[in-house]
């Protein structure tokens, strides 16, 4: 048996589809009308199943992601960590401030 | 007291350099982070969503075939899988998750440390002029003032510099991540139809191009998968409004089923529009990061230029530059030797 790739056997799903479609279910008899209804929801399904493993071949392509954003939790806290630091020596300079407002008066 | 004289000489215009020297963020990088971060919170609300009414319309799908065959007196089996996995809404729920907090982090890391940055001190410095800086014509209480209110301000200038470049490097080393992963969610969420003739068959990633504010694609992805559930419940829908004479099993009319086709057809239109929306807001993410990338780019290599003794009045004496320039190089760190610096001035 002849081995087709996967955007062939997605065409050869497509063209049966399309046949099946063009079929009018009103002028066929009623088993008819049920093999061909169930005909489509299997052809249908597995196009639907296709589409859906090549959405799933991207899962390995993201999983190496999240591990590399969330290292820059670190490098934000980093920033962090100095904001605290800035704070304190503010306070420092606030009182430098007064002091050398006082030697500004005299000179 | 000539030696403290110049000694504060020297305090001022470091401040007044610091006033010049460090502008701040551009409004072009602030209008940046804001429309990543927000454009972020949009892909977070939209995404998972859409793949998970992708994966109900795929199902409604199955069902109205279902309830046809059933109506008909068929007894069809009802034993599909789903679509997709736990697994695969799990990795792409914690991509976003993790995108979400780095766009949170970006937004407000940076943007806080902004809104307290500069703009006042630089305000208040336009008030001294420059002469009065030869002390012996003294400061008057308006500029005495300004001082000492930028001087508290410092802390604040050192973190708005400190953040703006952290903040740049921070942006340099996450780009291609960021880039990829939102090209992945682009991807996922695919075309209904080829965009082109020229689709890429092979690896997306390496001939993928924005162009017109969209991603050339091949058919596929939620989309895609979406657009032939509702096309494919439509046809049911069409196929049960043929046979409506025949079947025994159902009280639904004409009229009903005619609504829900109304119904079906229009939930779908909006469903791909809000799909195609979530890639437009995707690019405009992309778009945003490249351009902060940019942007820090240009502004890491500026500072990586150490500042030019011009920038400093002409009676400032050449040793003393070059001590206010080696400060200013070290502006991370120069606040605590600022503070001792003052400290033995009010000892003294």
């Amino acid at each position: 048996m002849a081995m087709h790739t996967r955007q062939e056997a997605l065409d050869k799903y497509l063209e049966a589809r399309d046949l099946l479609a063009a079929q009018d279910i009103s002028k066929l008899p009623l088993p008819a009308q049920l093999r061909l209804l169930q005909a489509q929801r299997q052809i249908y399904h597995e196009i639907q199943l296709m589409e859906a493993q090549a959405i799933e071949a991207h899962d390995d392509q993201y999983l190496p992601l999240t591990p590399d954003l969330k290292e820059s939790e670190a490098d934000f806290q980093d920033v962090r960590d100095w904001a605290d630091k800035a704070a304190q020596s503010g306070e420092a300079v606030e009182n430098l401030a007064k002091g050398l407002g006082l030697i500004l008066s005299l000179l | 007291m000539k030696n403290l004289t110049g000694n504060v000489v020297i305090l001022i215009c470091l401040l007044l350099t610091l006033s010049a020297c460090t502008t701040g963020p551009s409004k072009q990088v602030k209008s940046d982070i804001r429309t990543f971060a927000s454009s972020m919170r949009i892909v977070t609300n939209a995404f998972a969503e859409q793949m998970r009414a992708t994966e109900a319309a795929h199902q409604a799908a199955l069902k109205e075939n279902t309830f046809l065959q059933f109506d008909l007196g068929g007894n069809p089996p009802v034993n599909e899988t789903g679509l997709f996995s736990y697994r695969e809404y799990a990795v792409r729920n914690s991509l976003i998750d993790a995108l979400q907090a780095y766009a949170h982090n970006l937004e407000e890391v940076f943007l806080n440390a902004e809104e307290e940055s500069i703009a006042l001190i630089s305000e208040e410095f336009e008030e001294i002029d420059a002469e009065l800086l030869d002390l012996s014509h003294g400061l008057g209480d308006r500029q005495k003032t300004a001082l000492i209110g930028s001087l508290e301000g410092l802390s604040k200038v050192a973190f708005a510099a400190f953040a703006n470049t952290e903040v740049g490097n921070i942006v340099q080393k996450n780009h291609p991540t960021v880039e990829r992963a939102a090209l992945l969610l682009y991807l996922d969420l695919g075309s209904p139809e080829d965009v082109d003739d020229n689709c890429p068959t092979e690896d997306v990633f390496q001939s993928l191009k924005i162009s017109k504010r969209q991603i050339p694609l091949c058919r596929g992805g939620l989309r895609s998968i979406h657009s032939r559930a509702n096309s494919e419940q439509l046809k049911t829908l069409r196929q049960r409004l043929q046979l409506l004479p025949k079947l025994k099993h159902s009280d639904e009319d004409r009229e009903e089923v005619i609504d829900r086709l109304y119904k079906t057809r229009k939930a779908g239109k909006l469903l791909d529009k809000a799909m195609a929306q979530t890639q437009q807001v995707l690019i405009k993410l992309i778009t945003a990061h490249r351009d902060l990338r940019t942007q820090y780019a240009a502004e890491i290599s500026a500072a990586s230029v150490k500042p030019a003794a011009g920038v400093l009045p002409s009676w400032f004496g050449t040793a003393e530059k070059g001590t206010a320039i080696n400060k200013l190089a070290e502006l991370t760190n120069f606040l605590p030797g600022l503070v001792k610096e003052g400290q033995k001035l009010l000892e003294n």
